[in-house]
């Protein structure tokens, strides 16, 4: 009984949710059926939330326990901002002007804002050290690189006025060409996977045991 | 005699008649509406066209109204306003499948003065078709990939061999897993920051499944920090039953597969904390990522891990082939799943998908000598239009 529910019932939702998907995709008539299951599925997410939630307190709560743990309070950081949050959120709303909402504006933005800076640096090493002469490939990178880098800044026109002509070639013909091949394969590949997924050939999804 | 004065009088009443009604003769062919269901949707829509075919009425025009008859009404109603230079219309407000409905255009001056109205037009009823024809070239597409695919998995099981290229990413799993058993540090999987809907996130689990196989052989610890809740219910069973396969559920630490938040930059601020934490030795970054894949991967290189990416996001590609180790791109993500399973089904799929990229080729290179000699209509079968 538990591997009916374990493999076979899971099996036939995805087969019949995946064949009527594929199906409404081409059935314009279906569209209310189908804006019913995505309903469905957005209420599922908030569900899965729920559960999400539990377990993040059950991992934090058990590292912030362990007395052994040098780094115990960051745990203790994190469960105390979800319960303040939490507290905060219930008690006086989430629209606009309440506490929740000042929190989220005035901490969490630029939070956010500050990690999304340290691309620039993160950029800047990774640069350094990928655009290395070591052969005719990595040559043509450092190459290309250098030519649309230039081509952002006012000083590339200055150097010389075809670098801005030569960056708009580079990005619209061969980067475009490589981009769509890699698009080609992700498509079919996509097809594919899904088709696999559907039809039960590859089941590592549902319960990891693979196809045995 | 008698004949003469009656001519004249008909002559002269016709040319009466004629100036009179000048204005009107002249603005009954001034504009034509016509309109129709809209083709290829659920019933819920009807397309209006106008032509106006009287130049001094299209410089005269400085706003068309359209007006229209519900059923059971005997009234006209204005459902909009648009600008002169409209041709189209598509009226979707409240309109239902099955009913007639009449229409009908005002053209109005500056002056809010009714330059023209055309007669009514209908009893337009709108339908919901079966098949969306816009899309038959996605649909034979659709089908023609299903069938290569399942051709070359029917094949490999009745013992056909094909050769399928080696993939490094692949084959560099288990050294990984291997060397971080060795350095007694952990492994971190992230399976990207997409819902359970994505193809890369489902194949980013089904090579999670393997991967957790591994790491329960080998004793290490695998670290899942999941953004999206319902990929980590799904990560969780994955890597239990992984760890009940191997025969060792006892070594599975359920606090290590979570949900660690659904805010990008938190999710990426989050795991690079972890990395500078548990200094994991092996890295698996396999998913859809956005701009928060360099944060992640900058901060392995930093943690000296050996790091596996894979992504189907096209923009994320050049930073994980500059910060991973072995990156798995686009489709090579989908087929590592399948190398790893080490399935003849399997891989017998990858092969097809070969075949079925064969087929585009051979499709693109025929329509690209077309449409250098001149054939273009053929070119039109491969868009969706709507």
């Amino acid at each position: 009984m538990t591997m009916f529910f374990r493999r076979v019932v899971p099996f036939l939702i995805v087969l019949i949710v995946g064949f009527l998907s594929f199906a409404f995709y081409f059935v314009p008539r279906m569209k209310d059926v189908w804006n019913i299951l995505t309903d469905w599925s957005l209420i599922l997410n908030s569900c899965a939330l729920f559960v999400g939630f539990i377990s993040m307190i059950r991992s934090y709560w058990k590292k912030a326990m362990t007395k052994d743990d040098p780094n115990r309070w960051y745990s203790w950081v994190t469960l105390a901002s979800v319960a303040a949050m939490t507290f905060v959120g219930l008690s006086g709303g989430i629209t606009e002007g309440t506490l929740f909402n000042k929190l989220f504006t005035h901490m969490m933005i630029p939070l956010e804002s500050t990690m999304f800076s340290l691309l620039a640096f993160f950029m800047a090493s990774a640069a350094f050290r990928s655009f290395r002469l070591k052969n005719v490939s990595a040559g043509l990178l450092l190459l290309a690189a250098m030519i649309v880098m230039l081509a952002q800044v006012p000083l590339g026109q200055q150097i010389w006025s075809a670098i801005p002509d030569i960056s708009a070639w580079i990005m619209d013909y061969p980067n475009v060409a490589a981009q769509r091949a890699i698009l080609i394969g992700i498509a079919i590949g996509t097809v594919a996977t899904a088709i696999k997924i559907i039809l039960g050939l590859d089941r590592s999804v549902f319960s990891g045991f693979g196809n045995k | 005699m008698d004949r003469m004065p009656r001519l004249y009088v008909q002559i002269f009443l016709v040319g009466l008649l004629g100036f009179a009604s000048g204005g009107e003769i002249h603005a009954q062919s001034a504009a034509q509406l016509n309109a129709v269901d809209t083709p290829n949707d659920s019933g819920e829509s009807i397309s209006l066209s106008w032509v106006i075919s009287d130049d001094q009425v299209v410089k005269s025009t400085s706003k068309i109204i359209v007006y229209r008859k519900n059923p059971g009404e005997n009234d006209f109603k204005e459902i909009k306003q648009l600008d002169p230079l409209s041709r189209t219309f598509k009226d979707g407000d409240a309109v239902h499948e099955g009913l007639e409905y009449f229409y009908k255009i005002s053209l109005l001056a500056k002056d809010a003065r009714t330059i023209f109205e055309t007669q009514p037009f209908g009893p337009v009823v709108a339908r919901a078709q079966w098949f969306n024809t816009s899309k038959v070239s996605c649909f034979v597409f659709s089908l023609y990939t299903i069938f290569i695919v399942l051709l070359f998995m029917f094949w490999t099981r009745r013992g056909r061999e094909f050769y399928l290229r080696p993939l490094p990413g692949v084959r560099a799993i288990e050294e990984a897993v291997g060397r971080a058993t060795e350095m007694g540090r952990v492994c971190l999987y992230c399976p990207g920051i997409s819902q359970i809907d994505d193809i890369a996130t489902l194949a980013s689990i089904s090579i999670l499944s393997r991967v957790a196989e591994v790491t329960a052989q080998y004793g290490t610890r695998i670290v899942v920090p999941n953004y999206d809740p319902v990929v980590y219910s799904v990560c969780d069973e994955v890597v239990k039953t992984a760890y009940i396969k191997v025969g060792r559920p006892e070594a599975h630490r359920p606090e290590d597969v979570y949900y660690l938040t659904g805010r990008q930059f938190a999710y990426a601020s989050g795991v690079a904390g972890l990395i500078a934490r548990e200094k994991p030795a092996a890295n698996f970054f396999l998913g859809w990522f956005m701009a928060e894949s360099l944060v992640l991967t900058e901060s392995g290189v930093m943690s000296g891990a050996v790091q596996i990416g894979g992504t189907d996001a096209i923009t994320q590609i050049p930073f994980f082939i500059v910060t991973c180790d072995y990156t798995l791109i686009g489709e090579e993500l989908y087929a590592a799943g399948a190398y790893m399973a080490n399935d003849r089904k399997l891989l017998g799929g990858l092969k097809g998908q070969d075949y079925v990229k064969l087929g585009i080729m051979v499709i693109l290179v025929v329509l690209f000598l077309l449409r250098v000699f001149g054939v273009v209509g053929v070119f039109n079968l491969l868009t969706m239009r709507g």
